[in-house]
């Protein structure tokens, strides 16, 4: 058979399958949450470059107190437990600056790692693109969180880019509701975290608390801003685990709650409900590309 | 294709990526879930694919990489991937299409998506080979395969040379 016939053959073929309807709506309303889900997502893939290095480091230094450099306030990595700020790059100017400051607690030293290959940033951070070329520091805020990055940003212009992360980073996993989920959806699982032993907190995000994040994300896509409505974005609960607890437990646990979109957890793994839906998929888009 | 407009895209594509799944061996639930998500990642870079030589390309080569994934998942729940359908009719001095038909329903999954790629799609094998994850020389090899199986199911003449 020449190969035209069979390509005629096909098409016939696909004429005697039903038609599908398509809901275009549908897809823009899936982009509009899943960016804010991916901006997430960023955060966690922060943590990951955290992780993975407090693990290195803590083998290395077999759980010792471990002061990697000369400035006063220069931690190992595995002593941080809350980042507030990014800055990129590490540099000893930079670290006089952080030395310094009344604002900065501490900071340590985040290497420079290679995740063009994380498929997970479909749209991340400037930060994390700023990771995989330079190395850059952990910035623990001494209080205030946004007058340590307004201090840090001005002091460090024209040397360093400073990235505030204090109100995403630090939760062990984060339930992303349905955009359409029922209220009694939402009520259900906030009341079965309420009664989970493993969960030690959890905040509840609503619809304008992910929009004020939303603005914030996307500050420099304005039309795209404009365009999105509180009502666009999902709810969602960040949750604390109590120490020690497995967090692929309790994921898997409200694997099917009602109304629940998304999971994203700490150590950067998504699941999109239903149909887990890894982002694997495709031809890449490399996420730095505008490096 | 700078000024194709989404909206306008997914109104002419989305049947047919349905379509072709369909015939690359999904059900109608994995076909529709596995497009949509193509058609959402789509345009979540829309500027990017809508400048592309093919953006229907990317997308049927998203959503065919989903619907592997799901049969891979499927598969490790236990539940069976596609299976080259039940009950082929073997007796038949039938027609051509429907030999066509049966043919590709016995052919492996990978076989099959090769095919509908290539040849419903009309994708270049560069493409094919991204939706397979390999090298163009494995889709040429891949097609050949399909084809050799596909003609002696047929019972069917010439060769076609899987590398037009």
């Amino acid at each position: 058979m020449p190969t035209d016939e069979l390509r005629g053959e096909l098409t016939m073929l696909a004429d005697e399958v039903e038609p599908f309807t398509g809901d275009v709506q549908a897809v823009h309303r899936r982009v509009r949450s899943r960016r804010i889900i991916t901006a997430a997502l960023v955060v966690a893939a922060l943590v990951v470059v955290v992780a993975s290095t407090v693990a290195v480091a803590g083998h290395r230094d077999a759980g010792k107190v471990n002061v990697t450099g000369t400035g006063s306030k220069d931690v190992s990595l595995a002593l941080i437990t809350h980042v507030d700020a990014i800055v990129v790059p590490a540099t000893s100017d930079v670290q006089d600056v952080l030395d310094a400051s009344p604002f900065v607690a501490e900071y340590a030293r985040i290497p420079r790692a290679d995740r063009s290959s994380d498929s997970l940033l479909l749209r991340p951070k400037d930060a994390v693109c700023a990771l995989q070329q330079r190395d850059g520091y952990a910035v623990v805020a001494k209080s205030d969180p946004s007058a340590l990055t307004a201090h840090l940003t001005l002091a460090l212009a024209g040397r360093a880019t400073v990235y505030d992360v204090s109100d995403q980073y630090g939760s062990d996993i984060e339930f992303f509701m349905k955009v359409d989920a029922s209220r009694a959806q939402t009520d259900s699982l906030r009341n079965a975290l309420a009664a989970d032993g493993d969960v030690s907190s959890f905040v509840h995000l609503s619809r304008n608390d992910a929009y004020a994040i939303f603005k914030k994300d996307f500050a420099d896509q304005p039309a795209l801003v404009a365009s999105t409505k509180p009502s666009d974005l999902p709810e969602s609960f960040r949750v604390i685990l109590e120490p020690g607890r497995s967090i692929a437990a309790v994921v898997h646990r409200y694997a099917n709650a009602a109304g629940l979109d998304t999971t994203i957890t700490a150590n950067g793994e998504a699941r999109f409900h239903p149909g887990l839906m890894p982002a694997s998929s495709g031809p890449a888009v490399s996420p730095c590309s505008k490096r | 294709m700078s000024g194709l407009v989404f909206d306008d895209f997914y109104e002419s594509y989305f049947d047919r990526v349905g379509r072709a799944l369909v015939l690359a061996g999904a059900d109608r639930d994995q076909a529709r879930d596995a497009a949509q998500e193509a058609f959402t990642r789509a345009l979540r870079r829309w500027r990017k694919v809508r400048d592309m030589d093919r953006p229907d390309g990317w997308v049927y080569v998203v959503a065919m990489n989903l619907l592997r994934d799901t049969w891979r998942r499927t598969a490790r729940h236990g539940e069976r991937g596609p299976a080259p359908d039940d009950g082929v009719d073997n007796t038949s001095a039938v027609a051509t299409r429907l030999s066509v038909r049966e043919a590709i329903a016995t052919l492996p999954p990978r076989q099959r998506q090769a095919v509908v790629l290539r040849y419903l799609a009309d994708l270049p094998l560069a493409d094919v080979a991204d939706a397979m994850g390999c090298a163009t020389g494995t889709v040429k090899a891949t097609l050949h395969q399909a084809m050799q199986s596909m003609r002696i199911e047929l019972d069917d003449t010439e060769d076609d040379d899987a590398d037009r």
